[in-house]
């Protein structure tokens, strides 16, 4: 009976209670956050780019100003969990340049803001696509546009093409002031993301 | 020991080692693992065991079972199968305990034996740390997936380029070193290493690693597991419970100083023992961690949420920074790296299009002017005789789109209008006869509506005023309105007013270029327009 309580018989080697040896937890954390206190770093300086793929109903972007090289939109639907459909405008831009974005997520109770792209250096992502059932602009233009067209024919923004029948709209650049969009569904290749804050409070509208 | 078998069990031998005292309770459902197992490989199956184990049946419930019969002692002999230093002391106390008594007090016993087990489970790896990680990579893929799963919309996910697919990639992976850790504790190392990288890499992948949530707890919970290390610091013999779980005498008794539970033993520093406040610390600090990962995020700010009260040190930092690393408060960094246009932007062709997004692009694709020959003049059209002299019109280099739409706006200003004739416009449908209308410029102005109504869904886009610029190309099945503000107009592709506009389409564009044709009350049905540049004020599209 004594032999009962130091082993169980499956673990050979990791089968006795162990414990956390601090020293050994810091080798690792400590380099770990340092190099991650890095990344951010290197981030908020808008060196290196940060990749977006988030979605949500309650996910909203502001920008005061977005260009946009290679710029597709067409009408798509999405389906809640109520069964409702919800049409939303399906956008996607190549390349593109937000000036003071904010993005703001409902995480939980909480609303998770979070924006960069103040002070003079923009904001650029590459491969954008944004799903919105509401976005304004206080001014939008355009240059070659083609509006009406074949969704499934949309060449601009290559490999973001809506179902062949659609409508759908193209534009070789695009420009918006005083972006709003209240999005379900946001993807980028590519974010750079200089002046990079996030922090917990009041949705970007 | 053969009398043991025979006998339904006589609880009261007591082995000397786990795998005798395996070996000594074959009648009860050998091996204790797989009680399914059990009745047919028990030379003589003790009363009462016929009716307990059912195949597949969890050992658990086989004891629930096993728990009304006057077997009773068998159950902790199937379910402390993963911690048998309890066992046996179990099966002592059983002999002495009346049978009348055995299910209530079992139930209690199975409840500690189930816990215990999960503790010498849990205890013999880096738990702790492995959940951590899990928990790190199960958020890491709401984030992309959540609305995928909330709102059954697999078919609006679109992911381009690698950027998406990251997100979910080391989420996934993040999760794998936490299972792997629990489950094959003896590479813990690597799996910790890789998870800690993982977790750090997940910053710039995905999200910013999950806003910073799902990178510190998977940086967390890796290093956990690196600094887990087995059996130091643990006592060897009789550790707990010298009298078993199921003395009768002790099965409603509160704990004890000596026997306090875990949680309790950390909280009252009751245990003296030395090993034990550190054998805890893995859970301390996953205790720890979450916490502190999410009032950290919540300090400042003006947390909307019913937490609010957490706040109440908020530090005096700038409200609108969280997570207590400096460098992304404040950055007013004018950094002299321009932003780089990212690199990879090639994306398309790597997006293996879980959706029905890179559509069967029908006929244009690749070659914009393809389908401008495409349709050929029908000449048998119905209406030939009436249109006989009419010119037909260059079609566009695109497919039109075939949904409903329709453009309405209050008033439009018409600049060097002219009619090119009816055109045999692509849609995915079949081809539609259109007009083609050629302008130097078009603005429009006063509720400007474009309605598109496809598939049972209907979208508008509103505008306060449009500006088209440039050559300006204009197709449309219908336009109506009232020309000059007066004069109601509706043009068809057969009407005869279209003829004669045509017919004089040179003089109304000579003429409009200077002094534009008013118009007001304009709709236009699938319109299809092309133009060089394009502003619109107050745009707002939605529903």
């Amino acid at each position: 009976m004594a032999s009962f309580g130091n082993s169980t018989p499956e673990l050979p080697a990791g089968s006795a209670p162990g414990r956390v040896r601090w020293r050994r937890f810091a080798i690792v954390f400590v380099p770990a956050l340092a190099a991650a206190a890095t990344l951010i770093g290197l981030t908020a300086q808008g060196v290196l780019a940060a990749n977006i793929s988030v979605s949500g109903s309650a996910f909203k972007i502001t920008s005061s100003e977005l260009n946009g090289n290679g710029f597709v939109q067409f009408g798509g639907v999405v389906s809640d969990s109520g069964g409702h459909v919800h049409p939303v405008a399906i956008s996607g831009i190549r390349t593109a340049t937000l000036a003071n974005l904010c993005q703001s997520v409902a995480a939980g109770p909480f609303i998770l803001r979070l924006t960069a792209g103040g002070g003079g250096t923009p904001v650029s992502a590459s491969n954008l696509v944004v799903d919105a059932d509401q976005q304004t602009g206080s001014t939008a233009i355009f240059h070659n546009i083609t509006i009406g067209q074949d969704a499934g024919s949309l060449t601009s923004d290559p490999g973001v093409a809506g179902q062949a029948g659609g409508f759908g709209q193209q534009a070789d650049s695009v420009t918006i002031d005083n972006l709003q969009q209240n999005t379900w569904l946001t993807t980028a290749g590519t974010f750079t993301l200089p002046g990079l804050s996030l922090s917990f409070g009041k949705a970007c509208y | 020991m053969a009398s043991s078998e025979g006998s339904g069990g006589s609880p009261g031998q007591e082995p000397a080692e786990p795998s005798l005292h395996e070996e000594f309770t074959p009648g009860r459902g050998w091996p204790p693992r797989e009680p399914e197992d059990g009745p047919a490989t028990g030379p003589e199956p003790a009363p009462g065991e016929g009716t307990s184990p059912v195949r597949g049946t969890p050992p658990w419930e086989v004891a629930d079972r096993a728990a009304g019969s006057a077997a009773a002692a068998q159950a902790p002999d199937e379910t402390a199968a993963a911690a048998p230093d309890e066992t046996s002391a179990a099966t002592l106390d059983d002999t002495s305990a009346a049978a009348e008594a055995g299910k209530q007090r079992m139930t209690g016993a199975r409840a500690r034996d189930a816990r215990q087990a999960f503790r010498t489970w849990r205890r013999s790896r880096p738990f702790w740390g492995g959940l951590l990680l899990i928990l790190a990579g199960l958020e890491m893929i709401a984030i992309p997936l959540l609305s995928v799963v909330a709102h059954n919309s697999v078919k609006v996910v679109i992911y381009i380029g690698i950027g998406g697919i990251f997100g979910v990639l080391i989420g996934g992976l993040l999760m794998a070193c936490g299972l792997l850790i629990w489950f094959h504790p003896v590479q813990r190392v690597f799996y910790a290493i890789a998870g800690v990288l993982l977790a750090v890499a997940s910053f710039v992948a995905t999200n910013l690693g999950g806003f910073f949530i799902g990178m510190l707890l998977g940086v967390t919970g890796g290093s956990l597991s690196f600094g887990w290390t087995p059996g130091a610091g643990r006592e060897q013999p009789g550790r707990e419970r010298p009298g078993g779980p199921g003395s009768p005498g002790r099965a409603g008794r509160a704990p004890q100083a000596d026997e306090p539970s875990d949680g309790l033993g950390i909280v009252l520093r009751r245990d003296t023992r030395p090993g034990d406040h550190r054998r805890s610390g893995g859970r301390l600090m996953a205790l720890a961690i979450t916490p502190v990962v999410v009032s950290g995020l919540m300090l400042p700010g003006s947390v909307s949420g019913p937490m609010r009260q957490a706040a109440s040190t908020r530090p005096a930092a700038q409200a609108g920074c969280i997570i207590p690393i400096p460098i992304i408060c404040p950055s007013p960094s004018p950094s002299p790296t321009a932003p780089a246009t990212p690199g990879p932007t090639t994306g398309p062709s790597a997006s293996p299009g879980p959706i029905p997004i890179l559509a069967p692009a029908p006929t244009v694709a690749g070659s914009p002017g393809s389908s401008a020959s495409g349709p050929a003049q029908p000449t048998g059209s119905p209406s030939a005789s009436a249109s006989a002299r009419a010119r037909a019109a260059a079609a566009p280099a695109q497919m039109a789109s075939a949904a409903q739409s329709s453009l309405t706006a209050d008033s439009a200003f018409l600049y060097g209008l002219s009619y090119d004739g009816r055109a045999q416009v692509a849609t995915a449908n079949g081809t539609v006869t259109m007009m083609k209308f050629s302008l130097s410029s078009l603005t429009l102005s006063g509720h400007i509506t474009l309605t598109v109504s496809q598939g049972g869904t209907t979208a508008v886009t509103q505008s306060s005023s449009m500006q088209f610029g440039g050559p300006v190309v204009l197709y449309a099945t219908k336009l109506s309105g009232n020309l000059l503000g007066f004069v109601p107009v509706t043009l068809t592709p057969d009407s005869p007013i279209a003829l004669i506009l045509q017919a004089v389409a040179r003089i109304t564009q000579a003429l409009t270029q200077a002094t534009p044709v008013p118009m007001t009350n304009v709709v236009t049905d699938q319109p299809y327009t092309t133009a060089g540049s394009f502003q619109a004020s107050g745009l707002r599209i939605g529903t």
